[in-house]
């Protein structure tokens, strides 16, 4: 009899270690701050701001899903760096899909995530600094950024953005979808 | 000889009478010369347009495909376009026989009948029309044409050139001739080995110029599947070895597709994300049934995830070989810290493994570590690389995995199983 219930516990015991190893990382979405921001639409990425830092926007971007190549420094021909913008319905989607996105990359380590001391962008950011190159994501209300650049652009391209988002008129519900002005 | 008649006529004058001879000559001439002419109008038929695939389903025509950056194919797939032709590719599934085509003629007559033949001039064609009769034809009405003839019986993009002879009968036969005309037309297609499926259940053109091109004359999934993991491990991208992040989609299941076929044979940065996603993407266009799965570490120490460990593997592209991933130095002795959080694949339901992303060395010694346990031994070189393709499970995270590794100089991470290193998800591919 106590062999059995030996048994039951160590397999109780090794599901439980299972089931708990299989719950990927929400990095603590529950507390995340914005929940209740707005919905924002009509969000125009300034020309200026892309022709400066010499972004191309890739041809099969959409009005929901904007990219840009960057070059990571003066010998990038091949610019591979990027910009991404998505916007979604409601702020929840696009949080989620920050932990989504957070999950996808860490296959290494955890990227850490940002205080607003060190940028001041977004509801909510994560991200980490590898040679001389800035990969960061963040959230400001329903729009997800995602930016992988030199450090020294990578800053002016996180609070361009960040403004434009906020800048940007707020979603009503007899609009169409949020989406951006390209 | 008598000339006398001769001297009567040349006397002649001209009366009303022969006035009105001449005139009634001449109108008869005018008369027979306009009938003559009409009646040697003759019939000319010119192929106006060709559907390949024109019902729902593959049972009689070509399968639906769609255009290079996923958008409707058009159809009629060939059109005359004012003597400018134009041609979309189309495909077909491999030994099929006897498809069916539409076509419509164009032509100066409006109501005949016709004879069609259809004979393949040059290349590998689809089949052949021989006395097709289509009774009481209107120009620009479509025909339905089965045609006789087999599709080859293996992967590929083939193509050939028809020649169209056709025998028109027309209506109205005071007006035109019967006359046989004679016109070429020129397709390509491409021959899948069954069923195309997800993401790729109607496969994007440009999916299928890879694919089919790939793995040319390749008549088995194995085979097929294969040669595609082999060209996407050489097609130019490297191995992100900063952290590993995706450069083709920012979700599990997202693939950037467009993006993906834009930057094929550039050097830019990929994780095996992408490189599951796309083995997945262009074999299941060719009817594979494969699927993106995920091996993700379950190893703890001191409470955080770490990755589990790796023998000695070859990243895509010129990321340099290593057993130690995301750390230092890229070639290890047994107390390394490096290794995958998780790893993806393509996956069959047999699960056999495809793995574009890496080789994995096969020789002796695959960590590339000697004389560990209790130390944490030495580096040692050589290697006998592998590309994982259709390679069991089991075997393949045998390979992939260096499951007795002492790790950090406190832990020995014991999964002495590989499958005891982590757990599987797997999920669909949406692309765009």
């Amino acid at each position: 009899m106590k062999k059995k219930i030996f048994y039951v516990v160590i397999i109780c015991f090794c599901f439980f270690i299972n089931t708990m190893a299989q719950i990927t990382d929400n990095y603590n979405y529950e507390n995340w701050n914005g929940k209740d921001g707005d919905i924002k639409t009509k969000i125009e990425i300034p020309p200026q701001f892309i022709s400066t830092n010499e972004m191309s926007m890739r041809y099969s971007s959409t009005e929901t899903f904007v990219r840009f190549r960057i070059a990571l420094n003066e010998k990038d021909t091949l610019k591979r760096g990027y910009l991404h913008l998505k916007i979604f319905p409601n702020v929840e989607e696009a949080q989620l899909a920050l932990v989504e996105y957070l999950n996808v990359i860490s296959n290494f380590s955890k990227p850490p995530r940002l205080t607003t001391e060190e940028f001041k962008v977004g509801d909510v950011a994560f991200g980490s600094k590898f040679d001389d190159i800035l990969s960061i994501s963040y959230v400001r209300n329903n729009v997800l950024v995602i930016v992988n650049a030199k450090y020294s652009k990578a800053k002016e391209i996180l609070y361009t953005t960040d403004n434009a988002i906020q800048k940007a008129t707020i979603w009503q519900k007899d609009m169409p979808k949020p989406l951006f002005v390209l | 000889m008598d000339m006398e008649p001769f001297k009567k006529l040349s006397n002649l004058e001209p009366t009303g009478k022969v006035k009105k001879l001449v005139a009634l000559i001449f109108l008869f001439s005018c008369c027979l010369y306009g009938r003559v002419a009409w009646a040697t109008t003759y019939v000319t038929v010119q192929p106006y347009e060709i559907k390949f695939n024109y019902e729902a389903g593959y049972s009689n025509d070509a399968l639906t495909i769609k255009d290079d950056e996923g958008g409707t194919t058009i159809v009629p797939e060939w059109a005359y376009n004012g003597g400018s032709p134009v041609s979309e590719n189309f495909a077909y599934i491999k030994n099929q026989s006897d498809r069916s085509i539409q076509v419509r003629f164009n032509s100066n007559c409006t109501d005949m009948h016709l004879i069609i033949n259809l004979t393949v001039s040059s290349g590998t064609g689809i089949g052949t029309v021989c006395n097709h009769f289509e009774a009481n034809y209107t120009a620009l009405d479509w025909i339905t044409l089965e045609l006789d003839g087999n599709l080859p019986g293996s992967v590929g993009t083939r193509s050939f050139t028809w020649q169209w002879s056709v025998y028109a009968l027309p209506l109205d036969i005071t007006n035109y001739c019967a006359a046989t005309s004679t016109n070429s037309t020129s397709h390509t297609y491409y021959t899948l080995l069954a069923a195309p499926q997800s993401p790729m259940a109607e496969p994007w053109s440009s999916v299928l110029d890879y694919a089919c091109s790939w793995a040319n004359g390749q008549n088995t999934f194995t085979g097929a599947t294969s040669a595609i993991t082999l060209s996407l491990y050489s097609s130019g991208f490297y191995y992100e070895s900063t952290r590993g992040a995706p450069g083709y989609g920012d979700t599990w299941s997202e693939f950037l597709l467009n993006d993906f076929l834009s930057d094929l044979g550039s050097s830019y940065a990929v994780n095996c994300l992408d490189m599951a996603k796309a083995v997945v993407t262009f074999a299941n266009a060719f009817g594979a049934t494969l699927t993106l799965s995920r091996f993700h570490s379950s190893l703890y120490v001191g409470g955080d995830g770490v990755g589990y460990p790796l023998n000695y593997i070859d990243p895509i592209g010129s990321t340099p070989a290593t057993n130690n991933t995301f750390s230092t130095p890229s070639i290890g002795d047994d107390c390394r810290t490096g290794g995958f959080g998780y790893h993806a694949f393509a996956e069959n339901g047999n699960n056999y493994i495809w793995d574009a992303t890496l080789r994995y060395d096969m020789d002796m010694n695959p960590d590339n570590v000697s004389n560990s346990n209790p130390s944490c031994g030495d580096n040692t070189g050589g290697s006998a690389w592998e590309l994982p393709c259709n390679i069991a499970e089991s075997s393949y995270l045998g390979h992939l995995i260096d499951n007795w590794t002492k790790y950090n100089h406190l832990y020995i991470i014991d999964c002495g199983d590989p499958y005891d290193c982590g757990y599987f998800n797997t999920n669909g591919i949406y692309v765009e």
